[in-house]
C-alpha cells in the first residue's frame, strides 16, 4: 500500500469519527499528563477505608467504620467487630488473595503507580501488583449478562474539567471494605472523583452505594502524596507465609510446626 | 501447633502492659494481629540465627538463652522487604551471629514468637519501622 493510499484511508477513518487512540487523548487524558499524575504515590492514612477513623498505632481490626448500613448489615458488621474483640482474625486477605476493589481504597502496604495511556488510566498497587484499568475511551460497562463479580470489577472513566470521574461495577461481595471487617454486598457500586489538590497531592472522593447493605450513599475522601523522584516500586507477593488461617484464626508457624519448612524455604518450590 | 517451651525466663523481662499504642509499628499489613498481645512488650537478648527475607512478611530468628543452659529459637515477625528497605533495614543489615536485643509484642499463647518493635545491635544502632524509635550506631 502506498503512503498516499494510507493517508487517504486514515483521513477517511477520521472523517467517519473512528479516531485513533492518540486523537482522543488530545481531549481528555492530557489533563493527567499535564498535571503529572503519572508516577508513584504514597497513600495517606491507615488501613481503614475512611482514614478519619484510623488511629495512629491502633490495630485497624480494633477500630470500626460508620458506613450507612441498614439494620441487617449493621448487625452483620457488629458480629465481625465482636469476633475481633474475642481475638479472632480471619480477614480474607490472610488467604493471599488480592484486595480488589473497593478494598484497595482502604489502603494496602506500599505505594501506587499511575500510568496514563490514551483511552486507559492504569493504577498499579505495589502489593501483589494489583492493577485497576480505568477505560477513558468512551465505552460503557458491558451489558449485564456479560458481567460477573470479579476482584476489580469493571471501571470506566471520563473527565469533568480536571477531575477524573470513575464508575466501577461488578465487584466481589465477600471482601470487606477494610481491616475492620466492614462488609458490603456484590451489588456495591463506586463513583470516584479524582483530582489534584496541589502539585504533590492527589485526592479521591469516593461515593459508595450498596442497595443491599446501605440506606444511603457513603462518601469518603482519601489522598495520595507524590513519592520522591528516586522511589521505586518493589516486589511484594504473598508467596511464603507463616500465617495461614485455620478454623477462622490467623496462625503463626514456629520452627518445628507442620508447614514451617515449606513456608520458610527460599522459594515455594524448594530450597535454592 | 508446636509445643510450649515452658519458658518463664522471658516473662521476667516482660515490660507488661506499659506500651504506648503509638509505638506499635505499622505491622500486619497483610494479616490479623489477633495472635499477638499488643498490650504486652517483651525484651530479649540473643544471637541472630537467620533472617527470612520473605514476602509478605519477613522474620528474624533469634536464639535466646533460657537462663537454664538451653537455647530457645524465637521468631520475630516484621513487615515485608518493601517496607523494611524503606525503613533502612536491608537484607544483610542483620546477619547470623549478630548479638541483638529485640523488643516485641509476644504471642498470646506463650510460644516463643513476637512481632518486632525494635532490634538493637551491638553497635548501638536501633532498627525499627517506627522512625521515632530508630537510632544510628554509637
Amino acid at each position: 500500500m502506498t503512503g498516499i493510499k494510507t493517508a487517504v484511508i486514515a483521513l477517511g477513518l477520521l472523517g467517519l469519527g473512528i479516531a485513533p487512540a492518540w486523537a482522543k487523548m488530545k481531549n481528555a487524558d492530557t489533563v493527567a499528563m499535564d498535571e503529572h499524575w503519572d508516577g508513584i504515590w504514597n497513600t495517606v492514612g491507615g488501613l481503614v477505608f475512611n482514614p478519619k477513623y484510623a488511629v495512629r498505632g491502633k490495630i485497624p481490626e480494633m477500630l470500626r467504620e460508620y458506613p450507612p448500613y441498614n439494620k441487617e448489615w449493621e448487625a452483620k458488621y457488629e458480629k465481625v467487630i465482636a469476633r475481633h474483640k474475642q481475638g479472632f482474625g480471619d480477614d480474607p486477605l490472610g488467604h493471599c488473595i488480592p484486595h480488589g476493589w473497593p478494598r484497595l481504597f482502604g489502603g494496602a502496604p506500599g505505594p501506587i503507580e499511575i500510568i496514563i495511556k490514551p483511552g486507559t488510566v492504569y493504577i498499579i498497587w505495589e502489593y501483589m501488583n494489583q492493577i485497576r484499568r480505568i477505560y477513558t475511551d468512551g465505552r460503557g460497562h458491558p451489558p449485564a449478562e456479560q458481567l460477573y463479580p470479579s476482584h476489580f470489577g469493571h471501571s470506566i472513566g471520563h473527565w469533568e474539567g480536571k477531575t477524573l470521574v470513575v464508575d466501577t461495577v461488578s465487584m466481589m461481595g465477600y471482601m470487606p471494605f477494610d481491616r475492620t471487617g466492614a462488609p458490603h454486598s456484590d451489588q456495591v457500586h463506586t463513583v470516584e472523583r479524582i483530582h489534584m489538590v496541589d502539585a504533590d497531592t492527589l485526592e479521591n472522593e469516593i461515593t459508595v452505594t450498596d442497595p443491599v447493605a446501605f440506606t444511603k450513599p457513603w462518601v469518603v475522601t482519601r489522598q495520595w502524596k507524590r513519592a520522591p523522584a528516586d522511589y521505586a516500586m518493589q516486589d511484594v507477593y504473598c508467596d511464603l507465609q507463616r500465617n495461614p488461617i485455620e478454623n477462622g484464626q490467623t496462625q503463626v508457624l514456629l520452627p518445628g510446626d507442620p508447614g514451617y519448612d515449606a513456608a520458610t524455604k527460599d522459594s515455594p518450590v524448594g530450597k535454592e | 501447633m508446636g509445643s510450649k517451651p515452658g519458658l518463664r525466663f522471658w516473662r521476667v523481662l516482660a515490660v507488661g502492659a506499659c506500651v504506648s499504642m503509638w509505638t506499635a509499628p505499622a505491622a500486619f499489613a497483610h494479616h490479623s494481629a489477633a495472635p499477638f498481645d499488643m498490650n504486652k512488650e517483651i525484651e530479649l537478648k540473643g544471637m541472630v540465627k537467620e533472617v527470612q527475607w520473605t514476602n509478605p512478611h519477613a522474620w528474624i530468628q533469634v536464639n535466646v538463652p533460657d537462663g537454664k543452659g538451653s537455647v530457645v529459637e524465637w521468631s520475630f515477625e516484621t513487615e515485608g522487604p518493601n517496607v523494611l528497605t524503606r525503613a533502612g533495614i536491608y537484607r544483610n543489615t542483620l546477619t547470623p551471629g549478630d548479638m541483638v536485643t529485640v523488643k516485641g509484642h509476644p504471642l498470646k499463647d506463650g510460644r516463643p514468637g513476637a512481632t518486632m518493635i525494635t532490634v538493637e545491635k551491638a553497635d548501638g544502632s536501633v532498627l525499627s519501622l517506627n522512625p521515632d524509635l530508630r537510632k544510628p550506631a554509637k
